[in-house]
């Protein structure tokens, strides 16, 4: 470019051609799936069985729009199960003990939130990988789960809850469970917060490059406290749902959940190291392997026989992701 | 010349080390308002380490820091801002995954509300005005909308240029190896751009291995060696010789 030369527009933007490849691939799976079980059960498509899909990936999901945030910001929280536990034991036996419904719900928001502030602080003042920080509490947050129950509670599982927290997790408005319900307008609100806020553009801009950031005076400790706070949030809601759909709870709730909702996310299409993530994704995510899980049962295949699958489609998938993504790094490179 | 009483920047007796080794050793110097002052010297002579000093990324362990007179104590990059310190450092500092106009945002992005009350990021108004700035800089983009992992070397540049203009604050601009990763057209536009930066009365700390540049654009020239200033050279009296005689030492 020389000094002296016009330039038309400076600086101006050429729209980006639009490529199926900009489809999240996920659609394409998950529509097949939908022919193949349709084809191979008559109850699959009955409005019925996908509601009860809906429920079904319900509490998942919205924990993992809270994990969706976490993983793009280049961290990962694997106390996701181990938080809706000792949620879920706190809001089932304050229920339990009287406490009005809507207090115990949030309570266990709060807690959540709480327990997501102290995996941020442990992670951003005490300088621990969020992987080994959250490993921590996982493990210290189930023990902790049996203590409540053994020595506060002093019974091992609770049940036979009053009519509010049942309707939460098993109630239904028209077709439509209260649980799908929820979890739709969690999606609005993380949808909105990831693509159209600064707390979303700096969740995945710290995930990219958090010097960046901190030079340009974004508050990086602050937004991921902020991060792994909203995951917290998001486990203490799906707690009180959960704890309404069982009608009680058990010291070991949501143990294992964080595999099945990180594969999820990771599945959708957001970067395990970061800087890219799509809401989009984690729901579609989600709803593959509620499908699969969901027709496995219909067909009365072995049930080991769908996580056989969801282990093949989650390394086909990152292994498309990590292609496409290099292809593009060069070929749109000028 | 700058003296105490016009300088925009003095710097008194930095230093600086990590573990043992002493990366800035004592240095002094000022910059004087619409002045262009370039630091030179051998790698590992403390470059980037005084810069980074002056621009609140490192803190340091001695020295005086004095804008417009006063003393003042940049803490953090935010600090430096503040005062009218912007850095452009040699690796960008931008954020690859984020378009430009969002790189060029950063930290700074508009806010606009959707039916007057939910907060929602004004991304028409950051390609508007990013699409202006880069306008003054005279470079074109591809597009406003792709990551800037995609972009060549000079875009990013001007990504980076187009940052700090932003901020119509900015009255001392820091560069560290500007044109390093740059083809030689558009080296010459960042020379360009130093120039019209001077002629709005902003002043330019620039680093720099190009000599060549350095004698093109700098009224000061700055050598440092082993984190000491070897020399001041006034514009009149540089040249290469003199120069790379203070860089490498010995014989000056
Ligand atoms: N963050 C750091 N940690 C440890 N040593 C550093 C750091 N930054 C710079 N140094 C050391 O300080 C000295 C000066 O470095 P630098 O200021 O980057 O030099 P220059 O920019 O002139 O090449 C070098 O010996 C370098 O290795
Ligand atoms: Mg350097």
């Amino acid at each position: 470019m020389r000094a002296g030369e016009t330039l038309p527009a400076p600086g101006r933007a050429t729209a980006r051609t639009w490529s199926i490849g900009d489809i999240n691939p996920l659609l394409f799976i998950i529509i097949g799936l939908y022919i193949v079980l349709a084809l191979a059960s008559d109850r699959f498509l009955a409005v019925t069985n996908q509601m009860n899909i809906t429920r079904q990936v319900s509490v998942y999901l919205i924990i993992a729009l809270g994990q969706t945030f976490v993983i793009s910001s280049r961290g990962i929280d694997l106390s996701v199960g181990s938080t809706l536990g000792l949620c879920a034991a706190v809001v089932a036996t304050q229920i339990s003990d009287g406490l009005n419904v809507w207090l115990a719900i949030g309570l266990g928001i709060a807690l959540g939130s709480l327990i997501g502030v102290g995996n941020g602080l442990i992670i951003t003042k005490l300088q621990i990988s969020p992987l080994i920080a959250t490993l921590g509490t996982l493990v210290a947050l189930r023990g902790a789960t049996h203590l409540y129950y053994t020595h506060l509670y002093a019974h091992e599982v609770v049940s036979r809850l009053p009519r509010d927290i049942v309707y939460l997790g098993q109630g239904f408005v028209g077709p439509v469970p209260v649980p799908a319900i929820i979890a739709a307008a969690m999606c609005v609100l993380a949808w909105y917060l990831f693509h159209y806020t600064r707390f979303g553009s700096y969740t995945t801009s710290i995930g990219s490059n958090e010097a960046a950031c901190a030079l340009a005076g974004v508050h990086v400790d602050r937004q991921k406290i902020l991060i792994y706070a909203f995951q917290g949030a998001c486990c203490g809601l799906a707690a009180a749902i959960l704890v309404g759909r069982l009608n009680g709870a058990s010291p070991d709730v949501g143990t294992g959940y964080e595999l099945h909702i990180i594969a999820a996310v990771v599945l959708g299409g957001t970067a395990l190291f970061g800087g890219i993530g799509t809401m989009w994704g984690t729901v579609l995510g989600i709803l593959t392997i509620g499908v699969i899980e969901n027709g496995m049962v219909l067909i009365g295949a072995d049930f080991h026989l769908q996580r056989v699958l969801i282990g093949i489609l989650l390394i086909v998938a990152v292994a498309y992701q990590g292609w496409r993504r290099r292809r593009q790094g060069t070929a749109e490179r000028t | 010349m700058s003296d105490d009483a016009t300088a925009l920047l003095r710097v008194e007796g930095l230093r600086k080390s990590f573990g043992g080794v002493h990366a800035v050793d004592g240095v002094d110097f000022s910059i004087a308002r619409g002045e262009v002052v370039a630091v030179v010297g051998d790698n590992g002579a403390g470059k980037s380490t005084v810069v980074k000093m002056i621009a609140g990324a490192y803190t340091r362990d001695e020295g005086r820091i004095f804008w417009e007179g006063r003393p003042v104590e940049p803490q953090s990059p935010e600090d430096a801002k503040d005062l009218g310190i912007e850095t452009m450092y040699q690796d960008l500092a931008l954020v690859p995954d984020l378009d430009p106009a969002g790189n060029i945002f950063l930290g700074k992005e508009p806010v606009r509300r959707l039916f007057g009350v939910v907060p929602v990021l004004d991304r028409a108004e950051m390609r508007r005005r990013s699409a202006e700035l880069l306008e003054r800089v005279r470079i074109r983009l591809p597009s406003l909308q792709v990551p800037v992992r995609q972009l060549s070397g000079g875009q990013r540049q001007a990504t980076a240029i187009a940052r700090f203009l932003l901020s119509d604050r900015a009255k001392l601009i820091i560069m560290d190896e500007p044109t390093a990763a740059l083809g030689v057209q558009e080296q010459r536009k960042v020379l360009d751009l130093i120039e019209q930066l001077k002629q709005q009365g902003i002043s330019v700390l620039v680093i720099s291995h190009n000599l060549e540049h350095v004698l093109s654009v700098a009224d000061r020239i700055i050598v440092l060696r082993g984190g000491r200033v070897a020399g001041v050279v006034p514009r009149a009296a540089a040249d290469r010789q003199t120069i790379v005689a203070l860089i490498v030492g010995g014989t000056a």
